[in-house]
């Protein structure tokens, strides 16, 4: 290497990833163990679905598709949790399956967090709530359940017909619906082509933020109703229904780490300018 | 049986009938078509779950196989794998998904392993902008510039510190992003709809393999 | 109730003249007075092989996790094996080694069609004898076995054309690192932005399904690329149309587009 590549300008432009791994690791831990509490602004697209949820009365029936893996976890699990207690505090039933093969793995762990105020607030299982468990298929299996869930199931995770469950005894197909979410790293759309698309079904999606900017278009033309950006959209609903968690603890990580890229990202173009220029 | 028949000219029999049957079925109001249409579909769905089996049967020929050639060092994670396979295999049929046992090795092996593999998506992200986000060109310094203020707004500290950032962002998202994610969407449905037209009539046939002479 | 169902006879009147239009090319028109631009993405994949050969270095192919059972990633799964069975016919021709990774759930109902389009390849250039399925489709459970392959193969292309996933990035990452020349495309609109970012070269959306015409050069296939063209200008036309309507205050089209 000569001279001539060896200039600051150079090893700005080629610094060691391992430097910028090692940033936003540090970025990441130092909001973790100490919190900085910063404010967080509303998304219009939280807000919709909030006002959405706030919608519902007693007995409507609220379906929800827990379709999210260990890997999104993070995120989706907080969003979960957050609007399942506006469901529960408007009096909703609550019908919960998975077209995820992860589903009811997803399902077992965050069972045992909303648990307590499903009890505070007198929910049974089978009567206020029921989980269908895990149907294949994928968009197959979407447009089954909204013409006739007991095409797909004939029994709910834990065994117990369809028929046995008094929740389901009333919950045939989309007509049923009052409004569905879907909590997915995988395909909104299929969600909006087979419930909203073919039968008006209210539909809101939870996705992660790269997912998000391709599923505006679908919200600004109201095809969803509601739409949560990964997880700052979780804790954007968890500030809304005065219940912050674990999403609300996460929004300090993403404000430091998407600083780090963004200087990093400036350092680059800073060394590669001045270089440009340093050869004419 | 001719090889011609069998690999070409009943899948593509099956093609055109299953597909105009899904259409007639998604446009048309005749019970019929509903009934025969609500099967296949209940047939997608067997036949996604044997597919899934069918997987795991390869997986474990294939593992085999490189536990019997004992090549490098790859014979010696096949082995794990295995060991692992069989394990959430065992326990998850034999004691059911939903037992404490399952959640247990689900909790302690698989969760935290897809935990970290999703979110090392960030360090590979950050690495790809900072090596490729270079101002070569006008419009380099536009595709830099949408993206820096579209990450720099998402970060809630700055968006709750400078508004006028938000709103840029907002107008970005709600108008060039919509915009341009619709007319990619327009252009992908209409090849879609042309690529199932050339599907269902038999014009594209390159998933089946090459004739013989080709 | 009529026999078309409600809220689709505009749906299915459109899916009608596209076909009646694309029939209309292929028989009637003649697909031979069409013709399809140069995809320049398309081109690179033989001289991606012919890098390879030079350097001594592998090819790797890759279709995504999309599989063929769902209805949404197919046909992305589909043009990925198109692309599959002509970069299978260059490497067998040009003797370069062939790797294609397969992975996921979606990777599985894949296999077999993957094994026989690239044994049909091999048998077509008379190199059988170099088809090996165990050692060029490797079926890999989870994203992170493929970096691991870049860093092992070292491959000097890297060809990616299916549904992908939040993989997407980290391959194109993990292959930019190892100095690999790389085309990427697929119809998940989540990832394009990432291919278009560290690919080489990028087939955005749709452009991965005229493939199999600009390499066939089919007159048939040309006509439906044609046929979706004409529909495109018609679709614009009526975006304009309409928004010009709705500013206007008339709202009759877009009523009639949403019956």
């Amino acid at each position: 290497m000569t001279s001539e590549d060896n200039t600051i300008w150079d090893k700005l432009q080629t610094i060691p990833r391992e430097v910028l791994y090692l940033l936003m690791i540090i970025s990441m831990i130092i909001p973790l163990l100490s919190p900085l509490g910063l404010p967080i602004p509303i998304s219009p697209q939280t807000r919709t679905l909030y006002d959405s949820l706030d919608t519902l009365q007693p007995g409507d029936v609220f379906v929800q598709f827990v379709d999210y893996s260990a890997g999104s976890m993070s995120f989706h699990e907080p969003g979960f949790i957050a609007i399942t207690y506006k469901a529960v505090n408007k009096g909703a039933k609550l019908v919960m399956l998975s077209s995820s093969v992860e589903g009811p793995m997803m399902y077992e762990i965050v069972i045992n967090k909303i648990k307590p105020f499903l009890d505070s607030a007198g929910y049974v299982y089978g009567e206020d709530y029921v989980y269908l468990g895990y149907t294949a298929g994928e968009e197959t299996a979407l447009a089954a359940i909204a013409s006739n869930i007991r095409s797909v199931y004939t029994t709910d995770q834990y065994g117990t017909p369809l028929d046995d469950i008094t929740l389901m005894q009333s919950v045939n197909n989309h007509e049923d619906f009052t409004m569905l979410i879907s909590y997915t790293m995988g395909s909104p759309e299929s969600f909006v082509r087979q419930f909203n698309t073919q039968y008006g079904v209210t539909t809101h999606i939870h996705c992660g933020e790269m997912m998000t900017p391709t599923i505006l278009p679908f919200w600004a033309s109201g095809q969803i109703t509601g739409l949560l950006n990964g997880g700052v959209g979780a804790a954007e609903m968890e500030v809304l229904v005065g219940r912050p968690g674990d999403a609300v603890k996460l929004t300090d990580v993403y404000s430091f780490s998407n600083l780090i890229v963004f200087a990093f990202l400036i350092i680059g173009n800073i060394g590669f300018i001045m270089k440009g220029r340093m050869k004419e | 049986m001719s090889t011609k028949i069998v690999r070409r000219t009943i899948p593509l029999i099956i093609t055109f009938i299953v597909g105009m049957l899904m259409i007639g079925e998604w446009f048309f109001n005749v019970a019929s078509i509903d009934q025969v249409a609500e099967s296949v579909r209940q047939w997608g769905v067997l036949v996604s779950a044997f597919a899934m089996g069918l997987g795991s049967v390869n997986i474990v020929i294939r593992n085999l196989r490189r536990i019997e050639k004992r090549e490098g060092t790859d014979w010696l994670y096949a082995i794990w794998l295995l060991i692992v396979f069989f394990g959430f295999v065992g326990i998850g049929v034999g004691m059911g998904s939903a037992s404490s046992q399952y959640q247990y090795i689900y909790n302690t092996i698989l969760q935290p392993l897809s935990g970290t593999m999703y979110p090392a998506t960030l360090f590979f992200l950050c690495s790809a902008i900072y090596r490729t986000f270079r101002i070569r060109s006008y419009q380099a310094l536009l595709f830099v510039a949408t993206g820096a203020v579209i990450l720099v707004a998402n970060a809630p500290v700055v968006a709750a510190t400078f508004p006028l950032l938000v709103a840029t962002k907002a107008w970005i998202m709600d108008v060039e992003l919509t915009a341009a994610y619709r007319a990619i969407l327009i252009g992908i449905g209409l090849g879609t709809i042309m690529l199932g037209f050339r599907v269902i009539f038999g014009l594209e046939q390159t998933h089946l393999g090459r004739e013989e002479g080709d | 109730m009529g026999i078309i169902a409600d809220g689709k006879i505009v749906d299915f009147t459109f899916l009608f003249l596209i076909w009646a239009v694309a029939a209309l090319y292929i028989w009637v028109i003649g697909g031979d007075k069409f013709n399809i631009r140069r995809m320049v993405a398309i081109d690179a994949i033989e001289e991606a092989v012919g890098r390879a050969v030079e350097m001594g270095r592998a090819v790797i192919m890759n279709i995504g996790g999309g599989g063929l059972l769902r209805g949404e990633y197919a046909p992305a799964s589909m043009a990925g094996l198109t692309v599959l069975g002509y970069c299978a016919g260059i490497t067998a021709k040009l003797d370069a080694e062939l790797l294609c990774p397969m992975y996921s759930s979606g990777g599985v109902e894949t296999i077999p069609v993957a094994t026989e389009l690239i044994r049909d390849a091999y048998m077509a250039e008379g190199t059988l004898d170099r088809f090996n399925p165990e050692e060029m489709i490797p079926f890999l459970p989870v994203q992170a076995s493929v970096m691991a392959m870049a860093d092992r193969v070292r491959p000097a292309a890297n060809i990616m054309v299916g549904y992908y996933w939040h993989e997407s990035c980290i391959w194109a990452e993990a292959f930019g690192r190892v100095g690999a020349i790389q085309v990427g495309g697929t119809t998940n609109l989540y990832q394009i932005p990432f291919f278009a970012g560290a690919c080489d070269y990028v087939l955005i959306g749709e452009e991965i399904y005229p493939v199999s015409a600009y390499i066939s050069k089919d007159p048939r296939l040309i006509a439906t690329i044609a046929a979706q063209d004409t529909f495109k200008w018609i679709s614009l036309l009526l975006l304009i149309l309409g928004a010009l309507l709705v500013t206007a205050g008339n709202t009759w089209l877009s009523n009639l587009l949403m019956n």
